[in-house]
């Protein structure tokens, strides 16, 4: 946010303007450009997500659109949900129903204002930004109970519970996972946890082996806090029509899509800010003349994708395999993990 | 500036507040309860007690009340339903309200409670920490305690229940949630 009030006083717009009106403007300007790259973003990987799962299932997924591998299939998709008919469930309960996804979708975009693309591009530098990232998503679990309660319906009231008890329990092992990371650093500022991992490739919190392990049990978890394969129970096709939102249609249904794509960049781009270097490209002499936020887009597209792979690639879970694996495996490792870096810290100091 | 934040979040606050306690159907209460939490996380926020304001939601906002939710979910229509308010119970609960709003009236009137002004470091999470760490250790680790005893006892309950029920209930009609997890862990 800092940087565009920069660039406002400089273009000369600020001439005159009272300090109030310049910071409500850069806010204005700083939530613009997320918003426009969230939406942007999420067609994006929609595209990709069905190429890749073509590609998996050996056939090509869209085409046409765009002539080239319909890289405007989303952009079609958009226009035709958004000029779908606006259908609402009988009884359904007009508030809820309505505010569902405004919740899935704000919960996610929210999160974008601490993500550190880069020394200067944050919106804004928080304290507690990890802190903070973590407690913007659980307004998608609001949206998801919303969504499922509103839609008088029962298999969406059966992907609401899931959901809940599903994203509440891993929400823990989650938080847990990067306290090591948070401890080292000391801090709970995105920018100063990628900031510490300046340097070479292995001064990268992904090869300190306890940090390790708090990135293999971040990456299990955030798959089952954005509800994807193998933890997708919520909305499982097979049993519950679509999960919480089978009684979505046209737009609104599209902001649940939104919402979910722009949840998997934030999971994505937390941990590579917390674990896969940030903005650095773990060669120092290329730091210096790559730009940061491109480097910091792409590690978090990457491991978008290893999302969208995973889920062409494995079967889904039980229900009580998914509780099992979280309270049971999850909590008591990274608890553990959490305790012997505490030792381990103590002892050397 | 700080004023009209003040006023707009602490207004939506006591609004929703209110119409959490007058909605019919408590799911919907719940979600207005939501709201006033996000407003108080608010009003936290521009006192620049950004740890506070962040924990009230993560915690009251999204783990206490999605809590509340799945519970309300479970239990059956009839149960849901809000019926109206006994007015013997009304009445003691609007004396309590006023009581209370007195009360607090008074001591910031008296003026003899004034914390005087802290600096804007005074809700980092390092200061908040560094409190709950020296001076308030004792009565942190008794809440960790008490914490840890009551999720003891839920366990032990689930349990003995789950354990009575196995006899007689059928394998369709097994509980989800946390008692029906352990005993297919169990198995």
């Amino acid at each position: 946010m800092e940087a565009f009030q920069q660039m406002l006083s400089q273009a000369g717009w600020a001439q005159g303007m009272q300090p109030w009106a310049l910071s409500g403007l850069a806010m204005l300007f700083a939530g613009g450009t997320i918003l426009g790259g969230v939406a942007v973003g999420a067609m994006f990987f929609i595209w990709t997500e069905r190429k890749v799962a073509g590609y998996i299932q050996s056939r090509y997924g869209p085409m046409y659109v765009g002539h080239f591998h319909g890289v405007l299939q989303s952009i079609a998709d958009g226009v035709k949900l958004l000029l779908k008919e606006d259908i609402w469930p009988t009884d359904a309960d007009k508030f809820l129903f309505r505010i569902a996804p405004l919740l899935v979708f704000t919960g996610a975009f929210l999160s974008f204002v601490v993500l550190p693309f880069g020394p200067d591009f944050v919106g804004a530098s928080l304290d507690i930004g990890l802190f903070y990232a973590f407690a913007t998503s659980s307004l998608v679990v609001m949206g998801v109970i919303a969504a499922g309660w509103g839609s008088n319906n029962k298999w969406s009231l059966y992907g609401a519970m899931r959901g809940a008890a599903q994203v509440i329990s891993y929400e823990i092992p989650l938080g847990l996972a990067v306290l090591p990371v948070v401890m080292s650093v000391g801090s709970l500022n995105l920018g100063t946890l990628a900031e510490a991992q300046r340097g070479w490739l292995w001064s990268w919190h992904l090869f300190n082996p306890i940090f390790f392990v708090s990135f293999v049990i971040y990456l299990i978890s955030s798959l089952a806090e954005v509800n994807r394969v193998p933890f997708d129970l919520p909305e499982t096709e097979s049993e519950l029509v679509s999960g919480y939102h089978t009684e979505y249609t046209g737009m609104k249904f599209a902001f649940f899509f939104l919402g979910e794509y722009a949840d998997m960049f934030v999971v994505s781009a937390i941990a590579v800010s917390v674990f896969l270097g940030g903005w650095y490209t773990g060669i120092p002499a290329v730091d210096a003349f790559v730009p940061a936020p491109l480097v910091f887009i792409l590690k978090s597209v990457f491991l978008v994708f290893v999302q969208i792979w995973l889920r062409w690639t494995l079967p889904r879970l039980r229900v009580d395999q998914l509780m099992y694996v979280c309270w049971k495996v999850f909590i008591p490792l990274s608890l553990a993990n959490l305790f012997i870096y505490g030792l381990i810290r103590s002892m050397v100091g | 500036m700080q004023g009209l934040f003040f006023y707009l979040f602490g207004t939506v606050a006591v609004i929703s507040a209110l119409l959490t306690i007058t909605r019919r159907d408590p799911v919907t209460s719940a979600f207005w309860l939501i709201f006033c939490f996000l407003n108080v996380a608010a009003l936290f926020a521009t006192l620049s007690a950004h740890l506070i304001a962040v924990l009230q939601i993560l915690i009251y906002a999204g783990a206490i009340m999605v809590f509340f939710l799945f519970v309300t979910m479970f239990l059956g229509k009839e149960k849901r339903s809000a019926e109206r308010p006994n007015p013997v119970v009304f009445g003691v609960g609007v004396l309590t309200v006023g009581a209370i709003a007195g009360g607090l009236m008074r001591l910031v009137r008296s003026g003899s409670h004034d914390f005087g002004e802290v600096g804007p470091e005074h809700g980092t999470i390092e200061a908040v920490s560094r409190l709950l760490l020296s001076n308030y250790l004792f009565a942190f680790e008794l809440t960790g305690l008490l914490l840890t005893v009551a999720m003891v006892g839920a366990v032990l309950l689930a349990r003995r229940e789950a354990k009575g029920a196995r006899a007689t209930r059928t394998p369709a009609g097994a509980p989800s949630g946390p008692a029906g997890v352990e005993e297919v862990a169990d198995a």
